[in-house]
């Protein structure tokens, strides 16, 4: 994901600066346990981007939340501005611009210069959009696409020559953001639900704009026929990954080899097109 | 609170009329109160037709009736009424003035149909042909763009749906009215599609082989897919015309001459924009002329386009049309101040131009228009430009045009041809007298050659001439044909699909370099060319920059220049006029120059631009030139300024558009394309064209293609209806704007909008409805198959505060409900399930409905609201998740799942309110207090139905009587004053006449017409005897076909008439009336119900039903031959009331009558007026009770017109309607009083049970006590523990129904325990809460208040049990028990979530009652109360100090049995008095002059009671105000001599019509007989006969049924019967 990422900026002309020093946002680990602790981790972090004076741009769906998060309460209520600052030792006033790769790719870049850079097409691949429910949710906060139905990743899939499926399971929980170590068994029921969905429609892939959606739905398929029988051999790439492969970026440099099921037919279907 | 007295009168009159806005039934039924009362009512509605919701509904619950059959004939009924002036498609939008004296605002939308000449005959809607998504069926189905609101639509009038001009007209410069024609083409009338493009473009045929359309950029559907290929739409049409024209099926128009004296015009130059002009001002009756330098017109489009774009056939063709106008060309003329423009060399034998000066042009003509264009092409400006070989692409473009052809000729099909040749002549004839030798209009013109090409061609240039260019010199024999563009690919100018043709042909280019030299010695050997590095700057203006460092050569044996033109600067700049730059100048509105009368448009004011934009110029300036001529404003409503688009908001929805592919042209094959001039793009085939034109997404809805406009017969239709503004004197308004559905959009997890299965409650409706987008087939979106298992979930846009809708809707339980049997009875084994919260079947009689669904119809209720729908791939079923009642989650999916979408106040209404200065609350519905539910916050303005709170009909029906009531009280002083009576002609004496029989039968749109034959029936009977007329129609009832039969009585001399139609119930008054219109007795009229005994019970076998149908109609035919006409009498109404019971209800319909001039006598019972209000204190929103029943009881007590009895009971009741005699009984004494309407208030009373220890125990209690204790501080501090067991006694198999108030009894109450001590634990047990409307935001606030709400189960009620023993807090047995933590799926509740968290230790209390100061018990008692909730997995015990009762409300049954003995009104099974109909006439009986309000009716909170009573005030009022009321002739009467005085009579009648006689006959009191036929039927003299309902009559007609040829079989008539 992140190899796939730096080598999509890359062939986008897209500059990546690292914030030196930069620390965890805490994920849900973070936000369950004390809800200072949930807004300083990201805000530390947070306000390193604003002395770069750059925006942050963030490509895991549940660190975008909690960057998001963090703006929304430190810009919006005072107490915890002062608390954060006094636990981060400085003030922070909540500007950061916060954006997830996705936005970037399209509001930033946009479809038109992403479509001329393409070197090889999906080719009418059956993509199944997965945004997780962290991107979306809260509306108020993320500001991100329709909740119920959002349709960017779709967008961006339409725009590399993929078909872009109609399935129901594009929000759907899959229990990454807090379940996946602790409640394997939850983890495994949920994402059961959601790969089965999208082979159910006829997915050929999964896309995910999340890389812990990644790992929770490609992963998990090896316990999901494990302990329940049901075999779904179905691909789950990192938007960048399948981006990657249509800007003609070499397989082995997006980090496909890392993945639990082969995406040898996504790869074979984007070259030969 | 504010007062409850009226406004002063302030001296001046008051005003007799009243506003009311919203014509739902709310509306309708204040409209019709107050009409028959003696005010003139405005009902002003928004739609164009009035009925409002209902008129969307199927059926009503829990009767289910038809709901269109009970709300049509109130509809027609107020259309009929001469004093209520419906206002459709207006709304109220401002108020002046006081109570008594407003004045009205009202706006007036545009239905584009005249009301006063449309027929409702639907020629209109069957011609239009633009389809487009019907909101009356919410979008399920589909209209026309003119229609009738709905099938039944009162007033039965077409309107037109129009939102703007759709993008592709306001894109198009000459504003082209593409939807128009586009659906002109769908219906295959390509002519007429060819008009309507010509009425804006004369050039319609050219555009449609090259304009650059740029409508097609803007088309909608391209947001769905790919936008409408609109160009070659309309080449089809053209080419379709053409076709038609040499095949012979159409003709040229005649030629025109312009009259004699016509205002002379000039136009120079016959490119498309003098050719525009030229057309419309010949159109508008001008005498114009065209001077063109060329031998032929068309300019560009004939010396610029080559051949394969346009061919010049049609060119010609077009051309002609406009000559034909009486349009003068004359040819090779130049125009100049002397001057000779052109510098080129003559060609040989060309014609010598004749110079004519503008100087003289303007001096020979009235007006002049300069369409000069852009000739000139530029130049490079390189070293050896002028070399031979160096051409300019457009004097080689003319040239080969000049050369390919004959210019001259115009389109003439061969069999027009001898026609053309003989107007050619007689049009040389009329020059000729002109004196014109220029003219020289027939003469051929020599073929010039054609230039040479050479071998090797570079063309310079990269924008559509230079295309056009390159691919003519390959026509024309070049071995090679390079194109150097200084744009790169994607910038060309020209356009992607030429240049695509262009490489598609073999010509090669060169992107990205400019000519820098030309090479050659001599003649041309190549070109040298730079690097061109950028073409334009950042602000995309052209500004190239090159590298001249970077440079290349091509060899070249030819060089043609098309870098652009530009015009003739000399003759530009000599012709006078103010110039700029190279171009004249003009004005840009009107294109007037700087001379007078002097006009320029086109290219040679703006530059070069396209066709369209020319054309565009032509018609704006012919439009200046007219109002030049005619000396009018030059600028003020010119066409484009009236042009508005359609709202972005309204533009159709592209999202659920299936996609559909954009057709494709076919093109010339390449090979056959070199050396040719064949046209290379090829038109749609039919199919094509008519598929792609039904892509058309018809954004402005009416497409104006004015289609409708010729079908009506009536002209009726005028498109160009504006707005208009009325003001209206009205005394006081009532709003009655009712709900919208909430957009459940906003619940975006259930997906609608997105899943076509998922529908909302008022789609289910529709699909349901037999006239609806399904006829009646419960059948899903996606691929119209039967549901069979659907699914409803509640609470969709209610009781949700996360989408701001706190409330409770009110109605969504009860219909879902309703909705569920009625699919049930569509598709029989359909599996019903409904997810909600409370069922709420608070209404009469509804809960004993919910217990039928849900036992006998086996409908699946799941107290669960799902959280999310998915769509599942494939089936596209949908699927609910929820938790289940046992906590478990699940899925399941369903064919089809209903949202109950809750009630909304409009917008528009919320818009209102705010003009009007109306307080409206949170929500948006209008503020009202309980105490005062009619009156919004300005005076005289009152309200009514779903605006004021969501509610059901009768409720609705009920605040609309009150609210009407209370416009009847400001204005009683007016009565009468602005109403008129209607005038019947004399009736027409028939008794000597023979029967002359008119016969209409009904279609009733498909209802009837879809199973019997009705033309078969007319012809059937149209020879019976005494038939003198017969016909069809398609609604019988409707106001045009009532009209109809008037016209036909007289026309025809009928002097009976027969129906065969619907039910005499609902439609027979209707008629009869009709029959008075036309000067008939309304007894001369007979209907045959053939839709309930025909199509509805044989729809299976049309041929039987119509047999059927045959023979009914035959014996109405044979009855109305024996038909009698019949005299009523009428009666004297004695003006007073007569109000039983002085409770709140009583009290508050006494002061509603009084306050009208009303007279009342107020008859109490007991010693004191205001019954229960002495135990209510305050309501739920802290109403001060005891305040109001103080000021009603010191009201009635002062009011003039009030004579209270107290202690007194009606002993007896004689009269009927308009004179009531009472018999009063009080205090020991018997008193007569007399009325003329009787209103029955008599109350109810607490219910009492000894379930749960009611009674035995002295800790338990009712509700009514707790509220008297709470309020009068007497209960005991002790107290700490209560527990509220709702239905104490109700909804069990003892009392069925629902006592509707004890939930929010309870809830106010446990509020009330909360606020006085928050420590106090409520816990109450409840099997639904149905806290409706606004009293949901105090469930809510009792839940928040820590009160504790726990379900139980009818099958399981809570346990009430005397431990003996006190509960010890803290103790570790005390309280209950919790479940284990082994139960899953329960949230962890800490029992003192529930108990309290304090641990008070020690309450050492006492054990024994104790007296409280009130001398109540209350003391705490030692109970246990045991319940098992389903929401709970373990039962649950919950030691108490107190158990209240929550046992509602019952019917006094032998007080109510009493009175409904003497008034003769019925009782329901739950000792209730039954209305008149549940839903329509909740307040009256069925026995005419007697009124019902309160809880006598059923429970119901003090809000209802008092917009009931009024209400019934409201209905007495109706009878009160007359002073006389006609008596029905319709009566039985006795044969006094065949009287055997039995006395059968006397105890057989329900309305105690029969009396014994002085002589010991019977007679009957014909006022009180009813005329229903029972003492006729049981007579054992048979002395008995009911007029109009004779014995003969009927015999007849079973004669008849049983005659020989009729269908049935001749069999014994009953002895009986004979």
């Amino acid at each position: 994901m992140h190899q796939s990422t730096l080598a999509v900026a890359q062939s986008l002309g897209m500059q990546l600066v690292e914030p030196k020093g930069w620390t965890c946002c805490g994920a849900t680990a973070g936000h369950q346990t004390d809800r200072l602790l949930a807004v300083a981790l990201p805000a530390a972090t947070l306000v390193k981007v604003q002395d770069l004076g750059l925006d942050l741009v963030v490509n895991c769906a549940a660190c975008y939340n909690r960057m998001k998060v963090a703006n929304h309460e430190i810009a919006g209520n005072r107490q915890v501005r002062a608390q954060v600052a006094e636990a981060i030792g400085r003030d922070y006033d909540g500007s950061v611009k916060v954006r997830h790769l996705l936005e970037v790719l399209l509001d930033g870049v946009g479809t038109e210069t992403i479509q001329k850079a393409l070197r090889r097409s999906l080719a009418g691949l059956k993509v199944a959009s997965y945004y997780g429910c962290l991107l979306v949710r809260p509306r108020e906060v993320t500001g991100f696409d329709d909740p119920e139905n959002p349709s960017s990743l779709d967008r961006l899939v339409a725009a590399m020559g993929g078909t872009p499926l109609e399935w129901p399971h594009k929000v759907e929980c899959g229990g990454g953001g807090g379940l996946s170590m602790s409640r394997t068994d939850v983890v495994v029921n949920l994402t059961d639900t959601i790969v089965g969905m999208a082979k159910l429609a006829g997915a050929d892939c999964i896309a995910v704009s999340c890389p812990m959606c990644q790992i929770n739905l490609d992963m998990r398929q090896l316990d999901i026929a494990r302990s329940k029988g049901n075999r779904y051999d179905l691909p789950v790439l990192y938007i960048t990954q399948l981006l990657g492969l249509c800007l003609g970026v070499p397989a082995q440099k997006l980090g496909l080899n890392k993945l639990m099921i082969s995406p040898a037919r996504v790869v074979q279907a984007v070259v030969a097109a | 609170m504010r007062s409850l007295v009226l406004m002063n009168d302030n001296g001046q009159k008051k005003i007799g009329a009243v506003l009311v806005e919203g014509g739902g039934i709310a509306g309708v039924q204040a409209s019709l109160d107050l009409a028959n009362a003696g005010f003139k009512v405005y009902l002003v509605e928004r739609e164009a037709a009035i009925g409002g919701m209902m008129s969307h509904l199927d059926k009503t619950f829990p009767t289910g009736d038809c709901a269109t059959c009970i709300v049509s004939p109130k509809l027609v009924e107020c259309a009929r009424n001469l004093n209520i002036e419906i206002l459709t498609m207006s709304e109220l939008t401002g108020l002046q003035g006081e109570p008594g004296h407003f004045k009205a605002t009202v706006k007036r939308y545009p239905r584009y149909v005249d009301e006063t000449k449309c027929n409702g005959c639907s020629a209109c809607t069957n011609a239009c042909p633009v389809q487009i998504p019907d909101h009356f069926d919410r979008e399920l189905g589909r209209r026309k763009a003119i229609a009738k609101h709905y099938a039944q639509a009162t007033p039965n009038l077409f309107g037109i749906l129009k939102n703007g001009h759709a993008p592709c007209k306001m894109t198009c410069p000459a504003n082209v009215n593409v939807q128009g024609y586009v659906q002109l083409i769908k219906k295959k009338e390509y002519v007429k599609a060819m008009n309507l493009i010509r009425e804006r473009n004369p050039l319609s045929a050219i555009c449609g082989r090259i304009c650059t359309h740029p409508c097609e950029s803007q088309c909608t559907r391209g947001k769905a897919d790919e936008p409408l290929a609109i160009r070659l739409l309309k080449r089809f049409a053209s080419d379709k015309e053409v076709e038609m024209l040499e095949a012979g099926k159409l003709a040229l128009p005649a030629e025109k001459m312009p009259a004699p004296g016509a205002k002379k015009v000039a136009v120079i130059g016959a490119g498309p924009a003098g050719l525009t002009v030229a057309s419309d001002l010949a159109d508008r009756g001008f005498a114009v002329t065209v001077y063109e330098s060329q031998p032929a017109a068309g300019g560009m489009l004939r010396y610029g386009i080559p051949e394969y774009r346009l061919p010049k056939k049609v060119l010609d063709h077009e051309v002609e049309l406009i000559r034909r106008k009486g349009v003068r060309f004359v040819y090779d003329c130049r125009v100049g101040k002397n001057v000779s423009r052109s510098s080129r060399p003559r060609s040989e034998g060309e014609t010598p131009s004749t110079p004519v000066t503008l100087d003289q042009l303007r001096k020979d003509n009235d007006a002049v228009f300069i369409g000069t264009g852009v000739t000139q092409g530029r130049l490079l400006g390189v070293e050896g430009e002028n070399k031979p070989g160096v051409l300019q692409g457009v004097d080689f473009l003319r040239d080969v045009a000049r050369a390919s052809r004959p210019c001259r000729m115009g389109f003439q099909p061969m069999n027009h041809r001898q026609d053309a040749d003989a107007t050619e002549k007689r049009g040389q004839d009329a020059r000729g007298t002109q004196g014109q030798d220029a003219l020289a209009t027939n003469k051929e013109e020599t073929r010039l050659p054609l230039p040479e090409v050479k071998a090797r061609v570079v063309v310079i240039g990269g924008g559509n001439v230079a295309v056009d260019v390159a691919r003519t010199a390959l026509r024309l024999g070049a071995k090679t044909v390079e194109m150097v563009s200084l744009e790169q690919r994607h910038e060309m100018p020209a356009y992607p699909e030429e240049v695509e043709a262009t490489l598609h042909e073999g010509i090669k280019i060169t992107n990205g370099w400019g000519p820098l030299r030309i090479l050659g010695n001599g003649s041309v050997s190549g070109i040298e060319l730079k690097k061109c590095t950028r073409v334009f700057d950042e602000n995309e203006r052209f500004s190239p920059v090159y590298d001249e460092q970077q440079r290349i050569s091509i060899e070249a044996d030819q060089i043609i220049t098309a870098i652009g033109q530009t015009s003739d600067e000399g003759f530009v700049k000599h012709i006078g006029a103010a110039t700029q730059g190279r171009y004249f100048q003009a004005d840009p509105v009107t294109l007037q120059t700087s001379l007078a009368g002097v006009f320029a448009g086109g290219d040679a004011v703006s530059g070069p631009k396209s066709v369209i934009e020319a054309v565009a110029a032509g018609k704006r300036a012919a439009e200046s030139i007219e109002r030049y001529l005619h000396g009018k404003d030059m600028v003020a409503q010119r066409f484009e300024s009236e042009v508005k688009p359609v709202p972005e908001e309204l533009l159709p929805e592209t999202e659920d558009v299936e996609e559909e592919a954009r057709a494709q042209a076919g093109e010339l094959p390449v090979a056959q394309r070199v050396g040719s001039f064949q046209e290379v793009e090829m038109g749609f085939t039919e199919e094509q064209a008519l598929t792609e034109a039904e892509r058309c997404l018809n954004c402005a809805l009416c497409s104006e293609c004015k289609e409708c406009v010729e079908a009506c017969k009536q002209n009726a239709i005028d498109h160009l209806m504006g707005e208009r503004t009325v003001e209206l004197e009205v005394g006081s308004v009532i709003l009655t704007t009712g709900f919208e559905e909430f957009d459940a959009r906003r619940k975006g997890e259930f997906g609608w909008g997105r899943y076509p299965n998922v529908v909302t409650s008022v789609q289910f409706e529709r699909t349901l409805s037999a006239a609806g987008p399904f006829e009646g087939h419960v059948v899903r979106l996606s691929d119209r198959r039967e549901a069979k298992r659907i699914a409803w979930i509640q609470c969709v846009g209610s009781r949700d505060s996360q989408c701001g809708n706190e409330y409770c809707s009110s109605v969504c339980c009860m219909a879902s409900t309703k909705q569920a049997m009625v699919a049930q009875d569509h598709t029989p084994g359909l599996e019903a399930t409904i997810f909600y919260l409370d069922i709420r079947a608070h209404g009469k009689d509804f809960d004993q409905y919910y217990e039928r669904a849900k036992t006998q119809n086996g409908v699946r209720y799941i107290k669960s609201i799902p959280s999310r729908i998915v769509q599942m791939p494939g089936t596209m079923n949908p699927r609910a998740r929820f938790v289940d009642e046992t906590g478990k989650l699940g899925e399941e999916e369903f064919d089809l799942i209903v949202l109950a979408v809750g009630l909304e106040p409009s917008g528009s209404a919320k818009e209102l309110a705010s003009r009007l200065g109306i307080e409206l609350n949170e929500y948006g519905f209008c503020a009202t207090q309980r105490a005062l539910p009619l009156s919004t916050s300005r005076p005289g303005v009152f309200v009514g139905g779903a605006f004021q709170e969501p509610k059901d009909i009768p409720e609705t029906v009920m605040q609309a009587s009150g609210a009407a009531s209370m416009a009847m009280e400001l204005l009683a002083s007016a009565r009468n004053t602005r109403t008129v009576k209607k005038k019947y002609p004399d009736e027409h004496d028939v008794t000597d006449e023979e029967p002359r029989i008119g016969v209409f039968i009904c279609h009733c749109g498909r209802n009837i017409g879809s199973v019997v034959d009705v033309e078969r029936v007319v012809r059937n009977i149209e020879s019976e005897p005494g038939v003198a007329f017969a016909t069809h129609t398609m609604f019988t009832c409707a106001d045009t076909s009532l009209s109809n039969i008037r016209a036909q009585i007289v026309e025809h001399r009928l002097n009976r008439v027969v129906v065969a139609s619907c039910t005499p119930r609902t439609h027979e008054p209707l008629f009869r009336e009709t029959m008075r219109e036309a000067g008939l007795n309304p007894y001369l009229f007979e209907m045959a119900n053939i839709r309930d005994q025909c199509s509805w019970v044989h729809s299976a076998s049309p041929d039987r039903a119509t047999q059927k149908a045959t023979e009914l109609a035959r014996m109405a035919i044979a009855r109305a031959q024996r038909l009698a006409p019949l005299e009523g009498g009428t009666l004297a109404v004695d003006q007073k009331g007569l109000i039983i019971g002085g409770g709140l209800a009583g009290m508050t319909a006494a002061l509603a009558l009084a306050n009208q001039g009303f007279n009342v006598h107020l008859i109490e019972r007991t010693d004191r007026l205001g019954g229960h209000l002495h135990d209510i204190h305050h309501t739920l929103e802290d109403t001060d009770v005891a305040g109001l029943a103080a000021h009603l009881i010191r009201q009635v007590q002062e009011h003039k017109n009030i004579d209270v009895y107290l202690g007194t009971d009606v002993a007896e009741i004689k009269g009927h309607i308009g004179e009531f005699h009472a018999t009063l009984s009080g205090n020991g004494q018997k008193s007569q009083v007399s009325a003329g309407a009787v209103i029955v208030a008599t109350g109810a009373q607490k219910a009492q049970t000894t379930k749960f220890l009611g009674g035995a125990s002295a800790h338990v209690t009712t509700q009514v006590d707790l509220e008297k204790q709470l309020q009068e501080g007497c209960l005991a501090p002790s107290i700490r523990s209560v527990v509220m067991i709702q239905c104490a006694g109700s909804r069990d198999e003892e009392r069925p129904y629902c006592s509707r108030i004890c939930c929010s009894m309870a809830i106010k109450n446990a509020l009330a325990l909360k606020a006085k001590s928050p420590e106090t634990e409520v816990f109450v047990l409840y099997r639904d809460i149905r806290t409706y409307g606004f009293r949901e935001l105090h469930y809510k606030k009792a839940r928040e208040a820590g009160v504790v709400f726990l379900r139980y189960t009818p099958e399981q009620p809570p346990v009430v049990s005397s431990t003996g023993i006190l509960p010890v807090r803290g103790s570790p047995n005390a309280s209950f028990r919790v479940w284990g933590p082994s139960s899953m799926g329960v949230p962890p509740m800490n029992i003192e979530d529930i108990h309290g968290r304090d641990g008070r230790a020690t309450h050492g209390r006492d054990a024994h009652a104790t007296e409280t100061p009130c001398g109540v018990t209350t003391n705490a008692g030692g109970l246990k109360v045991s319940v098992h909730s389903p929401d709970f997995p373990e039962p649950l015990a919950i030691e108490t100090d107190l158990v209240v009762l929550s046992t509602g409300v019952e019917a006094d049954r032998p007080n109510n049995q009493r009175v409904s003995d003497m008034l003769k009104v019925p009782l329901n099974a739950d000792g209730f008095y039954v209305e008149a109909h549940m839903k329509l006439r909740p307040v009256d009986f069925a026995t005419e002059g007697i009124f019902l309000c309160g809880l006598a009716h059923a429970p119901k909170f003090l809000d209802e009671t008092i917009a009931q009573a009024r209400a019934a005030a409201a209905r007495a009022a109706t009878v009160l105000s007359k002073t006389h009321l006609d008596v029905s002739p319709q009566v039985s009467y006795v044969n006094q001599s065949k009287c055997i005085s039995c006395m059968t009579c006397v105890h057989v009648c329900p309305y105690n019509a029969p009396f014994c006689n002085t002589d010991g006959k019977g007679q009957i009191e014909a006022a009180k007989c009813m005329g229903c036929g029972i003492c006729a039927s049981e007579c054992p003299a048979r002395a008995i006969q009911l007029n109009h309902f004779e014995t003969d009559q009927f015999r007849v007609m079973i004669r008849t049924l049983f005659a020989e040829g009729s269908g049935a079989a001749q069999e014994e008539i009953p002895a009986r019967m004979a």
